[in-house]
């Protein structure tokens, strides 16, 4: 088995922004670091973020600073990531790419202990850097410039401390004194030492460093905050604890200042629990400066330094501080990781879960806002201080939000809505701003305007007055016997002085160079010049008539109904004169057709005065002809494609995207059976090559041009639309639009308020469409639009509910689903969350104390797929479906682990749900035990603890809603154990629970049999559904070491994955009634999901990030088969699973899903991470394409080198080594490099270019990239069964 | 004079031991085991900022107060005892 693994969904999660100007000077810019990849972005005038670059580094990013040397214009980007080294990018506005300018090596690879990495500071004046560990080692590297003006790196300067726990970086801003740097650190031993700030002083002129002071602060100290120093401010730093900030001061004779950070008044929390400041924003101009800090709840506040200068006699003036403020100006959504404010007033917000915000200054504070004064050090008082909220932002002004899955934690992919092609129901964000979303693959269009119309139009264009003109001015439809001329102004509306003729049926319009217009009719050619009132009409030959005609600003075609193709240029006195014609069909007896002929002339390339091709299809044979329009050759066929049928339409385009100079000529043609070619033009020699075929719709395929954002775009439309454009990777690209319409005529269009428009007639009906403004065409990554329904609670669990009837239910649609949403330390009924849901989604909900609970279980319908009605525009963000029943929990000490819909085998005609219920339940992070667990106090403890119990209630389906039938009690057989859990992380790796207490808690259920299965803790057991309560069959009390995540059934066999051992085998040997242990793995794996891939196949993902499949050899298969003791006898497993492939993608894998994406075609399986990433691993089809793509990933790692200096094949091998895996991203990098290189490597592989392109565009559309229609859905909206054995041949073609 | 070989490996291990914050030797005592293995743990938490988003998730609370916590436990995880918490004896009846 091997696997091609593209990413779909970029990760949405953001963990550092930094802000700067870093493609040309005064640029405003931002840095968004993902875990492992770097966004450059650029907000427009409107406030609109503009992604301008993105790189996927193959690292994890684990620190992101900006700097700029003294007196430059522009700045560097600092990478501390996993790779054991410091890298200095500069960002290249040529290439679209951060570059490396430096790297430097100082220690091994991943994340350690102390390995520098974790933290970064730089010098306020860019002229060092401090890169440290979690423990004992800092480097300083110090920056300066060489003769050229470039960037120098020093050798590293340790200042490495053992012993010592360090906290937090900073670098203190000194003006042009030598550069200090403050850290917050706790020495190991004695115990009871105090956590201190030291300051390591960088000598310039010594070259090296000192550890100059250690100050003792608080204890809980966590985050230090550098003030600005020099000329524009006092200097020192800020000290972050839980209950308070204080300022110190370099300045020793003057007192510390503090200052409390307010508490929410509605906060039920104990009060030492504190405030914890979560990011800040440092925002400093001439004369000003002031801090954001965002604490835990998402509460902004401002915080104010006042200053006086005083003057001293002998060195001069002094900062000092007088008096700071922290004031509240609003609450954001929800905390943040990272925050910045820009230089031109905006505050971009990285939320940690929900959507990221981009925000404006209303104001900077009011006076009625709650403002906390700071005092000085010895008259500070314990006594919290509270504010009261914000319920609407009243400082800041969202001017844009940019969609985030993060955290993904759930999903369901099938075709609920019953489109034809599966939808993604995925489960994302936490708490108040959690939500269902449902994405689609492809483009959004919005209906901006629908008009009836008199009759049925059989065209529509639109034109622009003046070729300088950026909006169209007028739109022409064109009926049988007449055209309507529409003008486009504040309003459209009808007009009859523009010059068109409306008496006749216009065929084609188009604005020529010199503004003058051309109409062109069945009965002629008619030339407006540009003043409107002198037109020249051309006749055809009597008799004759014009049947389809196209042009550019400087050249016109016609075909008439002879099937003679004229050929007009634009001569320099602005008069259109016929230059040529041709005979398309040779000899004269050709039968007459139905079809039209079609005809399309190349677009002009900037600095050319003609177009040097037309491709012509005469409607008769199946070929499609590319004429030279060069003077010495004119009308000389150059170039020949076939098809299966007629060609409906042809088009030549070309493409180019926005962050590329290249442009590619493409020719385009759409069949009348639905398939449409596409293949590429030389510009010189008019050679066609790389031709590519598919089936986009069950329709004749039409053709358009349009432009969207500038960028010629072409529209295929079928039965199912699709753009064709080039990417910003310069990749060719596919992509459905995600509406579902039959457009019988379509045109680009563009105007002021719609300028990624287009205007498409249905039936009588006008309809002005236009793209969602907020995604990005020309990002390759973006492929799912979404739809979004906000749950209650933190989504956890999908269940579908009619995956276990999909048997015996045709119709799939009016699906549903099940969804769990649960929360802890939450106390607020669903009524509640309702009634006030305004305000409580930007506030978020008051907290409980710890081990209180909220959970619901909601019972979703989907709605069937409407058409959307013309007279009533579709909402965009409606989603489409409806929350039917629901299961609320409002005993606050409960908490729903898990539920299972089943069919008993006792009563399979009734639908049961079964809840798992846990009491008593506490999830914390710190351990009760953890003050000094000593053997004495444990003894202590251990009684006063209430151990959790475990229930399953189980509800029937009544048709309308469910009804609870009775309860059953989990009961451990052993007595009541206490786990202790030292290993911090397996109480934390499991995705439901940390858990302390294993063995009561109720982790899983799934059916099998007609059977409950129900794991328990570390054992699994197996019930019936009895009259009172649950029967218990059998059990095995340990199958699986520390926790069973997931169960996955295959007939009789039961996989159970471990939450640290892998996966382990269970067969259910009905004749023992037992659970027969099989297979396990050898290595261990966290798993977070397991999705079955075949019998003896499984797919599991881990909380490291590693996607591994595990198969049972085949001979341990007959070997159970034929087993005489039925493995009775063997105690340890007696099989292994061997892994089949293993690939690290470098988030936690929360959704694993084998789908069938398109019917028929091999099953993907895809993967989604909890950063937000969607990715699919595709099959690959031979061992030719495996080969092929090792050797390009061998080439790829050399040309297209990890930016942070971490080997590629390290990076995916990080906790096991990648196997029988091709990174697909990787491989596309082939397109982001130079002709000359592609050109190398192409040579080492002994293949063309070409052919490493094809293949790459084969994987990339094997992907749910293009998704032919569903038969079945053809069907049903057609309601014919003659033109759908149509279909089924085309699929042999393709 | 040249040093006796075994003196030299002697010091030479105790050399990559301090170099190398962490690294077992056949001494080791079960406490100083456990809270390097847990010190080294919350180091690959807090550096894989996903795993601390999902910690964050599951316990609802904020990435900012998991990862406060994370650094304070990463003084004493196992606690100051140099005896083990739960005996050899305790944890295998466990099993």
């Amino acid at each position: 088995m091997f696997l091609y693994n593209l990413t779909l969904q970029r990760p949405s999660a953001i963990y550092f922004s930094v802000h700067g100007s870093f493609s040309a000077p005064r640029a405003i810019e931002l840095v968004l670091g993902r875990q492992t990849s770097l966004e450059l972005v650029r907000p427009d005038e409107q406030g609109h973020l503009k992604s301008l670059c993105f790189q996927e580094i193959y690292g994890i990013i684990r620190s992101l600073k900006a700097f700029r040397l003294t007196g430059a214009k522009r700045d560097y980007l600092l990478i501390g990531s996993d790779s054991g080294k410091i890298t200095v990018l500069l960002y290249n506005p040529s290439t679209y790419c951060f570059e490396r300018v430096h790297i430097e090596t100082f220690g091994k690879s991943g994340c350690r202990r102390i390995v520098p990495g974790e933290y970064l500071a730089t010098d306020p004046k860019g002229r060092a850097c401090m890169i440290g560990a979690i423990e004992k080692q800092k480097f300083v590297y110090v920056f300066n410039r060489d003769a050229l003006e470039n960037l120098t790196i020093s050798s590293p300067l340790e200042a490495h401390k053992s012993s010592f726990i360090c906290n937090d970086i900073i670098g203190l801003d000194v003006g042009f004194e030598n550069p200090i740097f403050a850290a917050l650190e706790r020495a190991y031993d004695p115990p009871e030492s105090p956590k201190t700030l030291v300051f390591y002083e960088l000598d310039l002129g010594l070259n090296h460093v000192v550890r100059k002071l250690a100050t003792p602060v608080e204890a809980d100290a966590y985050k230090v905050l550098p003030v600005p120093g020099g000329r524009d401010g006092p200097g020192g730093v800020i000290v972050c604890s839980l209950q308070h900030i204080r300022y110190k001061t370099l300045q020793n004779n003057l007192p510390d200042y503090i200052c409390s950070i307010p508490l929410r008044e509605k906060n039920i929390s104990p009060t030492e629990r504190g405030n914890l400041v979560v990011a800040f924003a440092l925002h400093r101009q001439k004369g000003l400066f002031f801090y954001l800090l965002c604490t835990e709840l998402g509460d902004l506040f401002k915080l104010e330094m006042d200053c006086t200068t005083i003057e001293e006699e002998e060195e001069g003036s002094d900062i000092v501080m007088k008096e700071m403020r922290i004031r509240y100006l609003d609450s954001l959504p929800c905390p943040v990781n990272d925050m910045c404010i820009l230089r031109n007033g905006f505050l971009f917000v990285a939320s940690e879960y929900g959507n990221h915000g981009f925000y404006q200054f209303r104001s900077l504070g009011r006076e009625q806002d709650f403002c906390c004064v700071g005092v000085e050090d010895s008259k500070w008082s314990n006594e919290p201080v509270y504010f009261s909220l914000h319920n609407n932002l009243e400082n800041l002004l969202l001017i844009e939000e940019i969609e985030s899955l993060a955290p993904l934690t759930c999903w369901q992919i099938g075709d609920f809505y019953g489109e034809g092609s599966p939808q993604i129901v995925v489960g994302s964000g936490r708490r108040h701003r959690g939500s269902w979303k449902t994405l689609r693959l492809g483009y959004r269009w919005t209906e901006m305007a629908v008009s009836e119309l008199p009759g049925y139009p059989v065209g529509v264009f639109t034109v622009r007055e003046q070729q300088q003109d950026s909006y169209d001015s007028y739109i022409i439809v064109s009926f049988v016997n007449a055209s309507l001329v529409l003008s486009v102004g504040e309003t459209v509306e009808e007009v009859s002085d523009s010059g068109f003729s409306t008496f006749v049926s216009t065929i084609f319009v188009q604005l020529f160079s010199n503004n003058s217009i051309v109409q062109v009719h069945a009965q002629g050619i008619r030339h407006i010049r540009p003043d409107l009132q002198t037109v020249h009409e051309w006749k055809p030959p009597k008799g004759l008539f014009i049947q389809v005609a196209d042009g550019n600003a400087s050249q016109l075609v016609i075909i008439l109904n002879s099937k003679q193709l004229l050929y007009f240029e634009l001569d320099e006195t602005g008069m259109l004169t016929e230059i040529q014609e041709v005979e398309l069909i040779q000899d004269q007896s050709y039968e007459s057709s139905s079809f039209l002929p079609c005809v399309s002339i190349a677009p002009l390339v900037a600095g050319q005065s003609k177009a040097s091709f037309v491709a012509v299809s005469d409607g008769i044979s199946y070929y499609t002809r590319l004429y030279s329009l060069k003077k010495e050759s004119c009308l000389k066929p150059i170039s020949l494609q076939a098809l299966d049928t007629v060609a409906n339409s042809v088009l030549l385009i070309g493409l180019s995207a926005p962050a590329s100079s290249r442009s590619e000529l493409v020719l385009l043609i759409g069949s009348h059976s639905g398939i449409y070619i596409r293949a590429l033009v030389d510009p010189i020699t008019g050679a066609l090559s790389e031709q590519q075929s598919r089936l986009v719709g069950t329709q004749p395929v039409r053709l358009q041009r349009i432009e969207i954002q500038g960028k010629p775009v072409a529209l295929v439309v079928s039965s199912r639309s699709y753009l064709v454009y080039l990417d910003n990777h310069l990749l060719l690209q596919t992509l459905p639009i995600g509406y579902d319409w039959v457009f019988d005529h379509v045109v680009g269009f563009c105007s002021e308020q719609c300028p990624d428009g287009v205007i498409a007639c249905c039936g009588s009906s006008l309809c002005i469409l236009s793209f969602e403004e907020d995604r990005d065409l020309f990002q390759t990554t973006h492929l799912f639009h979404s739809d979004t329904q906000p749950s209650l609670y933190t989504p956890r669990r999908l269940v579908d509910r009619e995956d276990i009837l999909s048997s015996s239910i045709t119709n799939y649609t009016r699906n549903r689903i099940l969804t769990l949403e649960c929360d802890q330390q939450i106390v607020i009924s669903p009524q509640d969350i309702v009634s006030h849901s305004s305000s409580l989604r930007q506030t978020g909900y008051p907290l409980g104390p710890i081990g209180s609970w909220s959970c619901a279980i909601q019972q979703m319908t989907f709605m069937d797929n409407q058409f959307p009605n013309h007279e009533d525009p579709v909402e965009s963000t409606s989603c489409r479906w409806q929350q039917k029943c629901e299961i609320y929990n409002s005993e606050t000490k409960e908490y729903i682990s898990s539920i299972c819909c089943i069919r008993f085998s006792h009563d399979s005609s009734s639908l049961y749900l079964c809840v798992g219920v846990v009491m008593d339940y506490a999830l914390q992070v710190t351990n009760p035990l953890e003050k000094n667990p000593t053997k004495d106090n444990i003894d202590i403890q251990r009684e006063s603890i209430v151990f959790p119990r475990s229930e399953i209630r189980v509800y029937r389906w009544n048709e309308t809603q469910w009804e609870y039938i009775h309860t059953t009690p989990i009961q451990d057989a052993s007595s009541h154990r206490m786990e202790w859990n030292y290993d911090y992380g397996a109480s934390h790796l499991s995705f439901h629970a940390a858990s302390r207490y294993r063995n009561e808690i109720i982790t899983t259920m799934a059916s099998f049999q007609g059977h409950l299965l129900v794991a328990v803790g570390t054992s699994l057991r197996m019930y019936d559904l009895g009259k009172k309560q649950l029967l218990k069959k059998t059990q095995h009390p340990r199958a699986t070491p520390h926790k069973i995540t997931c169960i996955e059934t295959c007939y009789d066999r039961i996989f159970l994955s471990d939450v640290q051992e892998s996966v382990f085998l269970y067969r259910y040997s009905a004749a023992d009634n037992l659970f027969l242990c099989i297979a396990d793995d050898y290595l261990p794996k966290w798993c977070t999901t397991m999705c079955l891939l075949d019998y003896d196949t499984v797919a599991i993902g881990d909380k490291m990030g590693n996607i591994s499949i595990l198969r049972l050899p085949p001979e341990a298969g007959t070997f159970i088969e034929q087993d005489p003791t039925g493995g009775l006898l063997s105690k340890e497993a007696p099989h292994h699973f061997q892994l089949e492939a293993c690939y690290y993608v470098g988030s936690v894998i929360q959704c694993l899903s084998k789908v069938e994406w398109t019917t028929g075609d091999v099953p993907l399986l895809f993967y989604g991470t909890l950063d937000g990433a969607i990715g699919v691993m595709i099959p690959l089809r031979s061992t030719l394409d495996m080969e092929l793509f090792q050797a390009l990933e061998l080439q790829l790692r050399e040309y297209r080198s990890p930016l942070c200096g971490r080997h590629h094949l390290a990076y995916r091998s990080y906790f096991f080594p990648v196997r029988h895996v091709i990174d697909g991203d990787l491989c596309e990098e082939f397109y982001r490099l130079s002709l000359e290189q592609q050109e190398k490597i192409v040579k080492e592989l002994d293949r063309s270019i070409v052919d490493v392109h094809r293949k790459l565009e084969d994987y990339r559309e094997r992907s749910p990239h293009h998704h032919p229609p569903n038969e079945a859905q053809w069907r049903k909206q057609h309601g014919g069964g003659d033109k759908a054995s149509k279909t089924s041949s085309l699929w042999v073609f393709q | 004079m040249a040093t006796h070989p075994q003196q030299n490996l002697y010091s030479q291990l105790e050399h990559l031991q301090t170099k190398y914050v962490g690294t077992g030797h056949p001494d080791i005592s079960r406490h100083d085991w456990c809270t390097n293995m847990a010190r080294d743990s919350i180091a690959t938490y807090l550096g894989h900022r996903s795993l601390l988003t999902l910690f964050a998730t599951v316990e609802g609370e904020s990435n900012g107060r998991i990862r406060y916590h994370l650094l304070e436990k990463l003084h004493s995880p196992y606690g100051q005892s140099e005896e083990p918490v739960l005996s050899k004896k305790e944890r295998l009846t466990q099993w």
